[in-house]
């Protein structure tokens, strides 16, 4: 019987609304959003996926029907309703959701956090996910450079002011460099000190490591899951990638091993894991 | 923990092993093929290596820092043949930069030029 199910039967499940979301593009929402999937899928906790983008880079990673809300700005012009209209979808899902026990994840494309807090305010989803004892995990990802660390600040506060109760979670993708490491007296070093540090306060903090340039990319493009890399039979690899053998096996140890840390790292935060659990 | 999940970090762990195994292989034949011919030795081929992969090439190379006792062992040469000229370098195609003063002063005074002789155009042309 899985946790889920003995959730269910206790009564202790809680559907959660997790978002991914940071205005600027290339920070790694969808690799994150793809990470919470799989994780999910792991721990055999039933999740509904959802898209705010033009692309359908999820839909593709994933393999499976992911609900998509693509941007209608030239409606929105004419007809502000439709706007408030094209999410009704997704307000559908989480409220089925919730009557399921099961949790919804959406990743927000680039530039489109504004809708959905625009469309929350809207609403007043902060309130119907109270009344559906739905937990709202916001996720705020976001590389060692200025523009991402500042659009990841004003995202957080802009859904955090529509979504009050939520609980924010910032994660440091190391891909352009440590964190740490950041040159005092450079403009990154600045608005992380600025716009980032004061939102720790309230955040839980999440390291996600650079993985090899040349190792996810090949599996990226044959659209493969992350949990599927660690599983897979060197010479399916070696076909996929047109890697040889020993570049495969580095490949796939790379995607594996960050993978791995990764899902560490998830284990904190995310409610169907064991040290995750809820608010608070 | 959920047997999915367990599952999972076992193949990680497998994976993980398997890698340091492959880049091993890789380091030795990387190793084989610069020592044969540096001259044909692609060096993307060393993007899949780790800070250790790394290490092992240069240890099996008998590369050491600048300094070190032997720099360059195996496929590279030592010490110059007599018979090897040295590189010629760049120095050859070298000049000397323009002075920004000098250009500063030409080009103003051709651009003042023309500007008179627009004007002087103009005021042909219109009287």
């Amino acid at each position: 019987m899985t946790k889920l199910k003995r959730d269910l039967m206790s009564g202790t499940a809680s559907p959660h609304l997790i978002i991914v979301a940071n205005a600027k593009g290339g920070q790694g929402k969808s690799l994150v959003s793809l990470a919470v999937a799989d994780h999910a899928y792991l721990h055999e906790s039933p999740l509904g996926v959802a898209q705010v983008d033009a692309q359908h880079r999820l839909a593709y990673a994933l393999g499976r029907s992911v609900l998509t809300i693509v941007p209608i700005a030239a409606d929105a012009r004419r007809d502000p309703a439709a706007e408030a209209r094209s999410f009704t979808p997704l307000y559908n899902m989480i409220e089925k959701g919730a009557g399921r026990g099961a949790s919804v994840l959406v990743d927000i494309g680039a530039n489109q956090a504004v809708r959905l807090a625009h469309w929350s305010g809207l609403v007043d989803l902060a309130e119907d996910l109270a009344l559906w004892k739905v937990e709202t995990t916001l996720i705020v990802p976001y590389v060692s450079e200025a523009e991402g660390m500042r659009q990841a600040a004003q995202t957080a506060t802009l859904l955090l002011d529509r979504i009050p109760e939520g609980r924010l979670v910032l994660v440091e993708n190391e891909r352009d460099g440590r964190f740490d490491q950041l040159h005092a007296a450079s403009d990154a070093a600045s608005v992380h000190r600025t716009m980032i540090s004061p939102l720790k306060e309230r955040a839980t903090v999440l390291r996600m490591p650079a993985v090899e340039a040349g190792s996810w990319r090949p599996f990226e493009a044959a659209r493969c899951r992350l949990v599927q890399v660690a599983q897979m039979p060197v010479e399916k690899v070696m076909n996929l990638t047109g890697l040889p053998r020993p570049e495969a096996k580095i490949a796939r140890g790379d995607v594996a091993g960050w993978t791995a840390t990764v899902f560490e790292e998830l284990d904190r935060v995310l409610p169907w894991s064991k040290r995750g659990g809820g608010h608070g | 923990m959920v047997e999915r999940r367990e599952g999972f970090e076992r193949a990680a762990k497998l994976a993980s092993i398997e890698r340091r195994e492959g880049e091993h292989a890789l380091v030795q034949r990387l190793a084989d093929d610069f020592r044969q011919d540096p001259g044909v030795f692609d060096p993307r081929r060393l993007s899949y290596l780790s800070p250790l992969g790394w290490v092992d090439l240069l240890n099996i190379l008998e590369i050491s820092p600048p300094g070190g006792e032997r720099p360059f062992v195996g496929g590279l040469a030592d010490i110059l043949q007599p018979e090897q000229a040295p590189a010629s370098g760049w120095a050859s195609l070298r000049r000397p930069e323009r002075s920004a003063w000098l250009v500063g002063v030409v080009s103003g005074s051709g651009f003042g030029v023309v500007v008179l002789l627009f004007a002087f155009l103009v005021s042909f042309a219109f009287g």
